[in-house]
């Protein structure tokens, strides 16, 4: 099972130092920019993490912060559920190019 | 079964036995092939996924690493009952450089896939400069005109496409696309040639050999994830492949595409 987590931009620092704390060598969690026009700047960060998924998770969730929401993901039985509940959140994948 | 499938599975058996000796790697001026066969692959176990840590080139025996939480899975079952990789729109795999990897001349680029319905613009790959100034090339699939496309980046943006048609239909699909000048090229979509529009001037960029699989680079640059889907191979030849060649590759990779 796959999560798929997003963060504000001011907790997304916070957030990935704890994932790594989680799961050293993961890098960062949240690298995929995201606003609401698709335009930078961006407002908003995600990323659909596999290993260790859920301890990541409720690391992060501890944290509190006041931006981060994350989905429970099977991708082989959705794997469009991301522009899904991006879009819930009025959130579009920035695209520089 | 509908009638595109049908045709495509008679295609493959009037090809008869020679195209199945065929392999990628009896062809010339080879690039990299990335093949989703677990021979291939080094995966960790993540109940219940396989995640991809690195992959072999199937031309050069060259590993690439995956990338942190961005790593792919690997699915058994994933392109009509074979192997593939699955990109959830975040993961990415990285080819830093491999031999003629700017892809300035002409060249061969092969791919099977398998996209889910309305799955809006996704790269299949870049190959972008390594430094500044940002610029390069995407192959991706247009979300907005429903097919695979070139698309230009830095000095402005433009594109080369497909005509009209829709292939997000999350059925197995191999393309073929071959730079055969400067700024023209052809373009074959499960082993039959379509026509195609658009243009794309002074195609060339020197050094744009960063290659990133399933994904992009931002002008940061920053390296992300951008494809959805299921890709069971790339490959990548630096020459524009035509005639008898390009019919075996063809065959062969809607071979794969069917399973």
């Amino acid at each position: 099972m796959s999560v798929l987590m997003v963060v504000g931009k001011d907790d997304k620092d916070t957030a990935n130092a704890e994932a790594e704390k989680i799961c050293p060598g993961i890098g960062d969690v949240f690298q995929v920019p995201l606003s609401a026009t698709g335009k930078y700047p961006a407002t908003h960060y995600w990323m659909g993490i596999s290993e260790h998924a859920t301890a990541v998770r409720a690391a992060i969730k501890k944290l509190k912060l006041p931006s981060f929401r994350s989905f429970l993901w099977n991708t082989n039985k959705d794997i469009r559920l991301a522009q899904k509940k991006l879009k819930s959140l009025n959130l579009k994948r920035i695209e520089d190019g | 079964m509908d009638r595109q499938l049908w045709r495509r599975f008679q295609l493959q058996k009037e090809a008869g036995s020679r195209s199945s000796k065929f392999r990628p790697s009896d062809l010339p001026s080879q690039g990299f092939w990335l093949d989703a066969h677990p021979d291939f692959l080094s995966t960790t176990f993540s109940d219940p996924d396989y995640l991809v840590d690195s992959w072999t080139d199937r031309f050069t025996g060259e590993v690439f690493a995956g990338s942190g939480a961005a790593r792919p899975k690997y699915v058994s079952e994933g392109i009509n009952g074979h192997h593939a990789i699955q990109f959830d729109g975040s993961d990415y795999l990285e080819v830093v450089s491999f031999a003629g990897a700017d892809l300035v001349d002409l060249w061969t680029i092969g791919m099977v896939w398998r996209l889910p319905t309305e799955t809006g613009t996704t790269q299949f790959f870049s190959n972008l400069r390594i430094g500044a100034p940002w610029e390069g090339y995407r192959y991706q699939y247009d979300g907005t005109g429903e097919y695979p496309s070139i698309r230009k980046l830095g000095s402005g943006y433009a594109s080369y496409a497909l005509d009209s048609a829709t292939y997000d239909d999350d059925a197995p699909h191999s393309s073929i696309m071959v730079k055969t000048g400067t700024t023209t090229f052809d373009f074959y979509v499960d082993g039959v040639k379509t026509t195609s529009g658009g243009t794309i001037t002074d195609f060339n960029t020197e050094q744009a050999g960063y290659t990133v699989i399933g994904g992009s680079r931002s002008t940061g640059p920053t390296t992300v994830g951008t494809y959805t889907g299921y890709i069971s191979d790339i490959v990548v030849y630096k020459d524009a492949k035509s005639g008898q060649a390009l019919n075996d590759l063809a065959l062969y990779l809607d071979g794969r595409a069917l399973g």
